[in-house]
């Protein structure tokens, strides 16, 4: 008797779970066909702009697809493209799990690099610790500085998009100011720091590599990122306000907080990653302009489909594209921006909502009329 | 009079298979104001859709002057010379009142918009049929009134020979409601049709030739105003087709655990919505909270579970006042809350079940450590929930968005059933979901009550309120209109009556008998 | 001290205000009209990017300056059109969509310049066409005055009637009525039977001819060739001023002019050797606090309004 009924349960349990199962499935599937065509058409785009413009287009496309792993130094440089590129993406990764569109990071990583310059020349401490303290203060001054698009946002409803970008700016400005009045080598050309003393390097991991302990710095964050918005209860509030803001209100989190606070970390993440930029690859403070890593840090977001497990991944694939691209450019007679071109495209698709929509949609009515004959 | 309207054997079945409206027949003549009462959720606003061309119905048709008419789109309806007022109104606060009025249908004078041209288009209209309004003026700068106004006059210029006005009177003072009744009358005069949807039975009496009541998405019948008494519209208005039966034994209530004195409360607009609610809830009893939606019982719900502006009163939660306290803090005091709308408020659909129902507590110690969150926990506790509460689902990782309405439902009311709370606020406990997930969770309610817990309820459906409840207080208005302490005793005609305003205890009987049994 | 102001204080100056206000005005015209009909439009750098490369290649290629400008009037147009279909049509958040077509901006004109002609970065090989400056008749033979305002560039004086023609648009034609109510209460404007898309869609052409003009004004006057990032930043800074002025044309181009006095200031700074990026952070320092002002006030309307 009881052995019947519980075959019946698992019996009925059993068909549900199969369909319900397959649903969700069918969403998977769905999310990652769409990643793929994405970058397949991406990657299909640079053939054929590759095919029309190349004057060798396999001389090309060999140093796109293969350059970076040609040869030791090219696959270096690969590495440390990649290093600055991931942490960036968890910074707006953090963000936009809180649902706000601060864009920031670009400003923090400029003005982080000023600020590790500026305490690289202006203390004298021992190595290891040097640069340590160069990048925790860049990761304070970046944080608070993201506190004020939150703020205006959180305290006043402006738009922290535009408060952000506009930061973006004066934080250029200001750090230009830093640096060539402050920090400036007069003995060079260009606005350039003076020399940053070898006490505040970050060493090289590997020799005549420029890869530097960033290496594990980045490893090391996308995990704690991973665990902190998965695993720990502040994380959960970001993504809670993020998913549905009333919601999270209604289980009592202090959403102002979470909102401030997600970009404070952001901000910081940022801050830090181009101080170690700075520290880790140059020997002098020498940008004049911002570098592009906030918005490098978007795509990311998107393409990790805002979660940190994936943005090394992500972050590989462009710092490939980019390190191939830069190759091709040099030993092909390839321009090396039409990454951006690229890039964009991508993006767009794996963005648009309507996109393969039509296709989901016959799936799922084929699917939901499966079900319905399987209960009849 | 000459009939202007007819609707024919509509049917409407919105795409997740609700019947909102079986079978209306409902005729209007020119006019007349005709008034269509019917609580919420009775199918009035499915059926106004239908007439403006929002919603198509799926069976049966819809006659303008003997035409027969397609509305596909308020486009259309416009066209065949209908209009509607919305509760919500279709305006642009930065434009001024002409610009308003003419959009759509601007004049224009070679490149330009003629601005003279629709300030006079709109005098025009403001002047035939006496409704004055100040045709210059940003919309933003007049009152609610005047906007209510520019509304009308929106439809008029566009040749509405029939308007609907949905719920007019509910954001107007008694004073402009008293002008919007002679400038409706007015538009009666000059042969114009009005529909005004509403359940104010007073307003229905002094304003309407003839009312249609509908219920439960049915047509109850029509009548001549003049002819029905208010207690008569309300018996057609509240009532149960079928009679269901929830089982239960008498409840045994105990000491009080919630006392709410002079609550005065506003909504997100700033609007008042309690004003000066007092009652107290015993353990062991379900206090259910009846009333046509909009009166004020969700608002106390909100009120006590710190989701709503308070501005005075006070609350007090076993002898604590809880009065402007954080919902973090009025949740660790022991309340629950099942919102009203579980996709806005009550779940974030993106999210697993899992992570829907460690949502508010997240931070206790059985699921957090110092640092990460005790994953073991929440998922042994998410997989139990689930089988106790036999949500349907593939795993625990599912999203919430993809499993039907009633087991949504069922996951906030495991997560918020599970805290071990000694106040349950629930709303709306059971709207739009199936009939076994409905019964599963009453009878879960009926469980708690059991165990001693007490139970604020609000629903609309009048089998849930008068067949949960162990007594009963019913809002008319943002107070209480009438306290009974034995729900069980209450017939529906004398529920009726209470809700649409007809009969009224005073506040010092309902403060008396509360206090009687408060003491008990 | 006599010396800034003496530099400050000259006729020179007051000409290369002008002259750098010109792209940062279209862009903040630009920004006016997408922000007026509700759309987060921070295209204007991209489009302006294409459309300055477009300008020169086209008219490289004619050996017509007119014909190159129409191309980059066209092409941004184009754009705009573009960000209408990504945002409206495929459903892609707006910034996002924004952030996509500046990407093709930075990375797609630099490319096609040397898959087109096989130089690298900088356009000056190419034979392209500057748009003429003119002369104001009259004012030209006024001193001091007219050596401020007239002999600028066409587009110099294009921009600033372009204020006029915007602010008419707006607030004096039925289109600019309906781009208005679109961006505050779409569904009012679809309950009359105003085509919500369609509405939206012209306001985001308009804004990108507006920036596509800008981009023409930096390869095709302000300098003659084209560069990678030619418009450093200008279309942001045209965003900044639009957000500065509550979204209105005559005030967006005080705040523009503000942000190419600047401009200047700094400049002049430099030559003399003075902290010329503090003068340049003003702007976006001033935008921030306006901003922070201007939504506290909106917020404290609101907050009254609403009893």
């Amino acid at each position: 008797m009881s052995a019947e009924k519980n075959k019946s349960k698992m019996k009925s349990g059993g068909l549900f779970r199969k369909t319900a199962m397959t649903q969700e499935a069918l969403n998977q599937r769905f999310s990652v066909l769409r990643t793929t065509l994405a970058i397949g058409v991406g990657i299909l785009l640079s053939v054929i702009i590759i095919a029309f413009v190349s004057d060798d287009p396999l001389l090309s496309i060999k140093y796109l697809t293969v350059g970076p792993l040609m040869n030791l130094n090219n696959f270096y440089s690969l590495v440390t493209m990649w290093i600055p590129l991931v942490i960036t993406g968890l910074a707006v990764c953090i963000m936009f799990n809180a649902n706000q569109f601060n864009l920031f990071a670009e400003g923090a990583f400029f003005f982080g690099g000023v600020v590790g310059t500026a305490v690289a020349l202006s203390l004298n401490l021992p190595p290891v610790i040097h640069p340590i303290v160069c990048i925790l203060a860049a990761a304070v001054v970046c944080g608070l500085i993201g506190a004020i698009p939150a703020l205006m946002r959180y305290k006043l409803g402006a738009s922290e998009m535009v408060a952000s970008l506009l930061l973006n700016y004066a934080c250029l400005q200001l750090g230009m100011f830093i640096i060539s009045y402050f920090f400036r080598d007069s003995d060079a050309g260009s606005v350039v720091s003076a020399k940053l003393p070898d006490s505040a390097k970050l060493g090289e991991l590997i020799r005549r590599s420029n890869i530097h302990a960033g290496f594990f710095v980045a490893i090391f964050l996308t995990v704690v990122v991973y665990y902190f918005l998965f695993h720990t209860r502040w994380g959960f509030e970001i993504r809670l306000t993020g998913q549905n803001g009333n919601f999270a209100k209604y289980v009592g989190v202090n959403t102002g907080f979470v909102i401030v606070f997600s970009q404070i970390l952001g901000g910081a993440l940022a801050g830090g990653a181009g101080a170690m930029e700075v520290l880790g690859t140059y020997n002098r403070f020498s940008w004049t302009a911002l570098t592009n890593h906030g918005w490098d840090g978007v795509t990311l977001t998107i393409l990790a489909n805002k979660n940190p497990k994936y943005i090394p991944l992500a972050a590989l694939f462009l710092a490939y594209l980019r390190k191939g691209a830069d190759l091709m450019s040099m030993k092909a007679d390839m321009q090396t921006d039409f990454v951006s071109v690229i890039q964009a495209v991508i993006l767009v698709f794996l963005l648009a909502e309507q996109f393969l929509a039509g296709y989901r949609q016959k799936k799922t009515y084929e699917l939901s009329k499966r079900l319905e004959e399987a209960k009849a | 009079m000459s009939e202007i309207l007819r609707v024919e054997h509509v049917v409407k079945v919105y795409g997740n298979g609700v019947m909102a409206n079986k079978d209306i027949n409902f005729s209007a003549d020119r006019g007349e104001i005709h008034a269509i009462c019917g609580e919420n959720g009775a199918g009035k606003s499915t059926l106004m859709k239908m007439l403006y061309g929002i919603e198509q119905p799926s069976e049966g048709s819809i006659y303008v002057k003997g035409e027969k008419v397609e509305l596909t789109s308020s486009a259309k309806a416009i066209k065949k010379g209908i209009g509607m007022v919305h509760q919500h109104f279709m305006l642009v606060p930065s434009l001024t009142v002409a610009e308003n009025v003419v959009l759509g249908v601007e004049p224009k004078k070679g490149l330009r918009f003629h601005k003279e041209e629709a300030i006079r288009m709109t005098q025009e209209i403001a002047d035939k049929y006496n409704l004055p309004v100040p045709a210059e003026e940003k919309v933003e700068n007049i009152t609610v009134g005047l906007k209510q106004r520019v509304e009308i006059i929106k439809a008029l210029l566009k040749g509405a020979e029939i308007l609907i006005l949905d719920e007019p009177t509910t954001v107007l003072t008694p004073q402009e409601t008293e002008e919007l009744f002679k400038q409706l009358k007015n538009l009666k005069k000059e042969g114009h049709t009005i529909l005004f949807i509403s359940h104010k039975l007073y307003e229905v009496k002094a304003l309407c030739d003839k009312v249609t009541i509908m219920r439960s998405g049915k047509m109850i019948g029509t009548r001549n105003v003049s002819e029905v008494t208010e207690a008569d519209i309300s018996r057609m208005m509240v009532g149960r087709d079928v009679v269901e039966v929830i089982e239960k034994e008498k409840a045994s209530p105990g000491e009080t655990i919630l006392s709410v004195k002079g609550l005065v409360s506003k909504n997100s607009v700033g609007k008042k919505m309690l004003d000066g609610v007092s009652l107290k809830v015993r353990k062991g009893e379900i206090l259910g909270l009846a009333g046509v939606e909009g009166n004020g019982q969700h608002d106390l719900l909100e009120a006590i579970a710190g989701m709503a502006e308070i501005t005075d009163g006070k609350i007090e939660m076993e002898g604590k006042d809880i009065t402007g306290h954080s919902i973090r803090e009025i949740r660790a005091a022991g309340i629950s809350h099942i919102p009203e709308d579980r996709m806005i408020t009550g779940t974030a659909k993106r999210m697993s079940i899992r992570e829907n129902l460690l949502a508010g507590r997240h931070r206790k110690k059985d699921y957090t450590g110092k640092l990460l969150l005790k994953q073991d926990k929440v998922t042994a506790d998410a997989d139990e929930l689930i089988t106790e509460y036999l949500v349907k689902c593939s795993n625990q990782q599912q999203e919430v968005g993809m499993l039907s309405g009633g087991n949504i439902q069922k996951v906030v009311v495991a997560r918020e059933f599970s805290n071990e709370p000694h106040l349950i606020l629930i709303d709306q406990p059971t709207r739009g979901i199936d009939i076994g997930a409905a019964e599963f969770i009453r009878k879960r309610l009926i469980q708690l009550r059991d165990e001693g817990k007490a139970v604020l309820l609000n629903s609309a459906d009048l089998n849930e309120v008068l067949g949960l409840s162990d007594s009963l207080a019913v809002f008319c208005n943002g107070k209480i209109a009438g306290y009974f302490e034995d729900a069980s005793q209450l017939t529906e005609e004398e529920l009726g009556l209470y809700m649409l305003g007809v009969k009224k205890q005073d506040a010092e009987e309902i403060e008396r008998k509360f206090h009687e049994c408060g003491e008990k | 001290m006599d010396n800034i102001l003496d530099l400050i204080f000259s006729v020179s100056f007051v000409f290369s205000v002008l002259r750098l206000t010109t792209p940062i005005l279209f862009a903040a015209l630009s920004s006016v009209i997408s922000e007026r009909a509700g759309i987060g439009n921070i295209t204007m750098e991209g489009t302006m990017l294409i459309s300055a490369f477009t300008g020169v290649v086209v008219s490289a290629w004619t050996g017509s300056a007119w014909i190159g400008f129409l191309a980059a009037v066209v092409i941004g147009g184009l754009t705009g059109w573009l960000l209408s279909y990504i945002i409206f049509k495929l459903v892609v958040n707006d910034i996002l969509a924004g952030t996509a077509v500046n990407l093709i901006g930075s990375g797609g004109t630099v490319f096609f310049l040397f898959a087109l002609t096989g130089v690298r970065g900088i356009s000056t090989s190419l034979s392209s066409k500057v748009m003429p400056s003119v002369d104001i008749p009259v004012i030209k033979d006024i001193p001091i005055l007219g050596e401020m305002i007239s002999g600028h560039n066409l587009l110099t004086y294009l921009s600033f009637v372009a204020v006029f023609i915007i602010w008419y648009l707006l607030f004096k034609t039925s289109t600019g009525l309906r781009i208005r109510a679109v961006g505050e209460n779409p569904g009012a404007a679809e309950s009359v039977g105003i085509n919500v898309y369609k509405t939206k869609t012209i306001a985001l052409v308009i804004a990108g001819v507006l920036s596509g003009i800008g981009g023409a004004y930096m390869s095709m006057g302000y300098v003659s060739w084209f560069v990678k990032d030619i418009t450093a930043g200008r279309g942001w800074i045209g965003i900044a001023a639009a957000a500065m002025s509550g979204q209105h044309p005559v005030l967006a181009m005080v705040a523009s002019i503000l942000f190419g006095i600047a401009d200047a200031v700094a400049n002049t700074l430099q030559t003399i050797n003075l902290p010329s990026q503090l003068v340049l952070m003003i702007p976006y320092v001033v935008t921030l606090l306006a901003m922070s002002l201007y939504a506290y006030i909106d917020l404290k309307r609101k907050k009254r309004s609403s009893f």
